[in-house]
């Protein structure tokens, strides 16, 4: 079961790290405010995103079968997986026809969410992540903790450590740039010898038959540009219209997630390279599930910025979350989809709604963390909160209980010791101190005044 | 899998849409001198638009590797350059970014295995923003096409950034 709250003390247990940490993303978010505040369209921009997402979710089928003919009329093979295991199978019955071995991978999270690489690693495929951040994620043998910017958590020093266990760099050496560089030199060699290359996919293209994916490094151009086989994997919710509607979110991605005005690479894939395969697999993984009373959910662009805004996440970090996407949307998915055991999820919010103020596509997160909420109370390991709830809710029912509560509460504070008070909200006054009761009643007050 | 498409299908029903697709109502970003503007965001990009012709920026950069500029003949069975030469077919000021697309005459992976890209753009195709850019691509013709924005590049490690993360290290615009 997720334990947000016990995994994020453990997360807060180094200062340091969690200081960074908020620092860090709440840069990222200052970026990203900049970026939409140089565009005077900026919140129209949002809502016509939120308007041709909406479009194409209330038609998906139709788009989605578009696509497949359009790519096909392309050269682009097309599958369709109802599940994980299904899109893993398809993935290695590509591979093994390619007599494929060793794949460079760039970064997607709907493998991530099927657990491709674990699947194919224990087939005997070499998986390379080739985005830097999944590469040293992959090296340090960790999980991402946030999906724009997987190794946020860690410190250069630490990355240092890895790549000087792994690749042999110098002792002690953590400078980004030197780093970096060795990270180029060893991947170089792995995409210039890779049979296979799997990329993710951020906008389907209904209309043109084609798959665009956007990337800082270039390392999904690379790798498509050299192995003989590129496979695409996509979910459902990944089709739009046509390139027309792609300029609408090309303007929003990168301003969301980084602050930048668009990513380095928006790469365009309409048809195989010559002499090369080209295949696309659909996949639905519970998508077509949720559609029907969460479809706000599927609008997702993956931009990350709920996570870089969120006060509870920059301050427990990704693994907290324990799910493979972290932050809020992330708690909005898991809560929702499996309430026994990621209800803990929808309480890691404090319901400031400062993700709906930035999503570009207006998901309204923090009302699907709410409702969430009410899903999580159900389960038992909530039944405390709930009698202690129902109590509350009961004493304010009645002024009379009400005045009694408020009697004995001044009494407590007068007789009993401060420690036993500060105990009294269990783990909510480990960081807080529990208010103190004011020396007179309101109601007194008033009566005073009014005369 | 014939059966799972019929069953995702199943679910998501495939009536065309009788409503319109949605329409902006809005005014998009226009730029009073958008060579500036490109130049500004192509900067901010970590790449750099230089007012001259780009075989001068050439000759003034004198490059040690090989050099291919496909406006010329080339070879497409070389390796990929050191310093590779485009012509794009537009720019976008609002991001720096211009259009590429090879349509295969030649290979994709010269552009990501360059070390150095010099593209040719003419002033007069820069448009505003990726409204006007995509309404002026030819979409449906694209095989491999690819909006480059600055160099190659990574934050991933503290956030610092770092040029040059696979692709070219650096771009730079001149004037055709
Ligand atoms: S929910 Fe919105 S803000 Fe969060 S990652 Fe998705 S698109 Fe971005």
């Amino acid at each position: 079961m997720i334990d947000h709250a016990g995994a994020a003390a453990e997360f807060l247990g180094d200062r340091t790290r969690a200081k960074r940490h908020d620092e860090a993303l709440w840069f990222v978010r200052q970026k990203r405010d900049a970026a939409a505040g140089s565009l005077p369209e900026w919140e129209a921009l949002r809502s016509h995103a939120q308007r041709i997402k909406e479009h194409t979710l209330a038609h998906l089928g139709y788009y989605l079968e578009r696509f497949e003919t359009n790519a096909r009329a392309n050269g682009i093979e097309v599958y369709w997986a109802r599940d994980a295991a299904e899109c893993n199978a398809i993935v290695e019955r590509l591979l093994a026809e390619e007599g494929a071995r060793s794949i460079v991978k760039s970064k997607s999270m709907l493998t991530e969410e099927c657990g491709l690489n674990p699947y194919l690693e224990a087939r005997g495929y070499e998986v390379t992540d080739t985005d830097l951040g999944e590469r040293i994620i992959q090296l340090a043998g960790d999980r991402p903790s946030h999906i724009v910017l997987p190794a946020i958590h860690l410190s250069k020093e630490e990355v240092g450590t890895v790549f000087h266990e792994t690749m042999g760099t110098p002792e002690g050496l953590s400078d980004p740039e030197a780093l970096t560089r060795a990270a180029r030199r060893d991947l170089r060699g792995r995409f210039l010898c890779a049979d296979a290359a799997i990329t993710g996919v951020n906008f389907a293209l209904a209309e043109e038959g084609g798959i665009v994916v956007c990337t800082n490094e270039g390392n999904a151009d690379l790798g498509c540009a050299i192995a003989p086989l590129h496979i695409a994997c996509m979910g459902i919710e990944k089709v739009i219209p046509s390139a027309r509607e792609l300029g609408v979110f090309t303007r929003l991605l990168a301003r969301s997630a980084t602050g930048q005005a668009i990513t380095a690479y928006t790469s365009h894939f309409h048809a195989p390279r010559p002499g090369g395969r080209l295949a696309v697999v659909i996949v639905d993984n519970g998508r077509s599930e949720r559609l029907r009373n969460e479809s706000e959910l599927l609008r997702c662009i993956r931009c990350g910025a709920c996570m870089n805004t969120c006060p509870v996440y920059r301050r427990s970090g990704g693994h907290s979350y324990g799910s493979v996407t972290p932050g809020p949307v992330g708690s909005a998915l898991r809560a929702s989809a499996d309430p026994a055991d990621a209800g803990s999820l929808a309480f890691a919010c404090t319901l400031c709604g400062s993700c709906d103020a930035v999503c570009p596509v207006r998901i309204p997160l923090h009302e699907r963390l709410r409702i969430a909420r009410e899903a999580a109370l159900a389960a038992p390991t909530y039944a405390p909160k709930r009698r202690i709830l129902k109590l509350a809710a009961w004493v304010v029912r009645d002024p009379r209980r009400l005045e009694w509560t408020a009697w004995l509460w001044r009494l407590a504070d007068r007789i009993l010791p401060g420690w036993i008070l500060e105990r009294l909200g269990g783990p909510w006054s480990r960081e807080r101190t529990f208010p103190r009761p004011a020396p007179r009643r309101f109601s007194e007050m008033m009566e005073e005044r009014n005369g | 899998m014939a059966n799972a498409k019929s069953q995702i299908l199943a679910h998501l029903g495939t009536t065309p849409p009788p409503e319109p697709l949605p329409e902006p109502d809005y005014t998009p970003l226009a730029f009073d001198d958008p060579l500036s503007a490109f130049a500004r965001a192509l900067e901010a990009a970590g790449g750099e638009l230089r007012r001259e012709k780009v075989d001068e920026i050439l000759t003034n950069i004198n490059p040690k590797g090989s050099v291919i500029d496909i406006r010329k003949s080339f070879d497409p069975e070389a390796d990929p350059p050191a310093v590779l030469i485009l012509a794009a077919r537009l720019g976008v000021a609002e991001n720096g970014a211009v259009w590429i697309d090879p349509q295969e005459r030649y290979p994709r992976r010269w552009i990501p295995l360059a070390e150095m890209i010099l593209i040719a753009l003419d002033p007069a195709a820069i448009v505003a923003t990726m409204h006007e850019a995509y309404a002026a691509i030819e979409t449906d013709r694209i095989r491999y096409g690819v909006f480059l924005s600055g160099p190659s590049k990574t934050a991933d490690i503290e956030q610092s950034l770092v040029l040059g993360a696979h692709g070219a290290g650096t771009l730079i615009v001149g004037l055709r």
